[in-house]
């Protein structure tokens, strides 16, 4: 009988397996730009070695908050090249037309991004203050509170 | 006769009766999940096979004519007024010829079609080779498209959902290479297998057929697109079977109608409307140039964030970067 119960149990055990989702990492920070908080800007963190990349949104203050999947925040462990653009490619209203004129973000943190950050296991607090006179530079990031040269690519 | 009424036999104990009712329950709560995830594998069978005749279909043109239908035969490029897409081109050999005489492809635009009140309804019917199973959207979608000369909002006419793309490139969606020029933009852009008037056949898929995208899906709306975060509450709408407008006034002139680009993840939040997605948990279907059918999960290896071609799904999205992939 007691046997009978651990093998039941084992056969629940076995019938759970998990998502299949890379080790993720929480990522939160605030963008600034000339020391004033970027909102509505989008942070794109892509991994060096391949994979999916990780979202966040700036609100008000300039905080984000990267998301792997819905549901799922963080983002890949590891080192990143990250995006942050303020441009918006889709109209939210559907008839009026895309601009991407309202790009406020020098083009070295987007399309020709230099900007570099390391993802940790657990939570980690990733700071851009970006600076509007930005050619291609490689700028200060500061992870964790310290100061860190991103390195160029 | 004798020994089967003795008196020693006898029934079960309380205890062993209810052990075998709790093994029961275990075993039939382990059966329950089952039964949903068989559903929806069902319709995931039902999806790939959905792509599987939209590809045999595109075959059927290509040997026909040549090459693939166009993404949008653009007849008009304002107001709104609709423009054929590349499903309606190959309705003859989807087996929907009637439909397709009916709403009269050959002849006319879809602005014309849609001047009509019964082509209208026959195009608002739609048929379920192009809605994935699994896509709980409206039947009718709230992307509209204007009649031929008729290009206020309140001559709006609304279609069917459907919920397949072509693919239009690894990056950014643009009517024509010439368009994406003169946004100071070329790499990873028109890319794909469908543009505005298109005529992409097998010799320009230099990648190899079976390393390159050709439909993909969409699906009209899901809750990861939702406002997770600020900004990115926008849905995927879902796509049109007929058509779309390919106006300058509409988002992705269009295009995003009926073509789908690498511009977000597959299942990402950022851009869903021009890009591909579905309800299936952990990626999506694809069928490739060659008429296989894959799931690509969505943890791709995707770089969305430069114009270079330097992931796996944008080297699939692009048929000629020279840079075939192996597995994915």
């Amino acid at each position: 009988m007691r046997f009978a119960c651990v093998s039941v149990l084992l056969f629940v055990s076995v019938g759970c397996w998990g998502t299949g989702s890379p080790p993720l990492g929480a990522v939160t920070g605030i963008v600034t730009l000339d020391g004033k908080p970027v909102s509505g800007a989008r942070v794109t963190f892509q991994p060096r070695d391949g994979g999916r990349g990780s979202v966040g949104m700036t609100d008000a203050e300039g905080k984000y908050k990267l998301n792997y999947r819905q549901g799922e925040p963080g983002a890949v462990v590891g080192l990143h090249s990250v995006s942050i653009t303020t441009a918006e490619r889709e109209s939210r209203d559907k008839d009026s037309k895309p601009s991407e004129s309202r790009e406020s973000i020098p083009n070295s943190y987007n399309e020709q991004t230099t900007l570099t950050a390391e993802v940790e296991p657990g939570g980690t607090e990733i700071d851009f203050p970006l600076d509007s006179k930005a050619k291609s530079m490689a700028p200060v990031v500061s992870f964790s509170g310290k100061s860190v040269k991103a390195s160029e690519h | 006769m004798r020994n089967r009424l003795s008196p020693r036999q006898r029934g079960f104990t309380l205890i062993e009766l209810l052990v075998v009712i709790a093994i029961i329950a275990v075993l039939i709560s382990l059966l329950l999940p089952a039964v949903q995830q068989a559903r929806e594998a069902a319709r995931r069978s039902q999806c790939k096979n959905n792509l599987k005749q939209i590809g045999l279909g595109l075959h059927n043109y290509s040997e026909s004519f040549g090459s693939f239908p166009p993404g949008m035969v653009e007849v008009f490029s304002s107001g709104d007024q609709g423009n054929w897409g590349w499903a309606a081109m190959i309705l003859p050999q989807m087996d929907q010829s009637a439909l397709y005489n009916q709403i009269n492809v050959a002849g006319y635009s879809l602005g014309d079609a849609l001047l009509d009140a019964t082509k209208i309804a026959a195009m608002r019917n739609g048929f379920p080779v192009f809605k994935c199973p699994s896509d709980t959207g409206p039947d009718i979608t709230d992307r509209d498209i204007n009649p031929k000369g008729m290009t206020s909002a309140a001559q709006n006419v609304y279609l069917c959902r459907a919920n397949y793309a072509g693919n239009a490139g690894s990056w950014r969606m643009y009517k024509t290479k010439a368009d994406a020029a003169a946004a100071g933009r070329d790499i990873g852009c028109v890319n794909g297998i469908f543009w505005a008037n298109s005529k992409c056949s097998f010799k320009d898929v230099t990648d190899g057929s079976s390393n390159t995208i050709l439909v993909g899906e969409r699906c009209y709306s899901q809750a990861q697109f939702g406002p997770d975060s600020v900004g990115t509450s926008t849905q995927p709408h879902g796509a049109h079977i007929f058509g779309g407008a390919t106006s300058v006034s509409n988002t992705y002139y269009g295009m995003a109608d009926v073509t789908g680009v690498g511009e977000s993840f597959i299942n990402g939040a950022a851009y869903p409307r021009n890009s591909f997605n579905s309800l299936h948990v952990g990626g999506a279907h694809f069928v490739m140039v060659d008429g296989a059918v894959r799931f690509i999960s969505d943890n791709i290896d995707h770089n969305k964030s430069t114009a270079a071609i330097d992931s796996a799904y944008e080297r699939l999205l692009g048929r000629d970067d020279g840079q075939p992939v192996g597995e994915f």
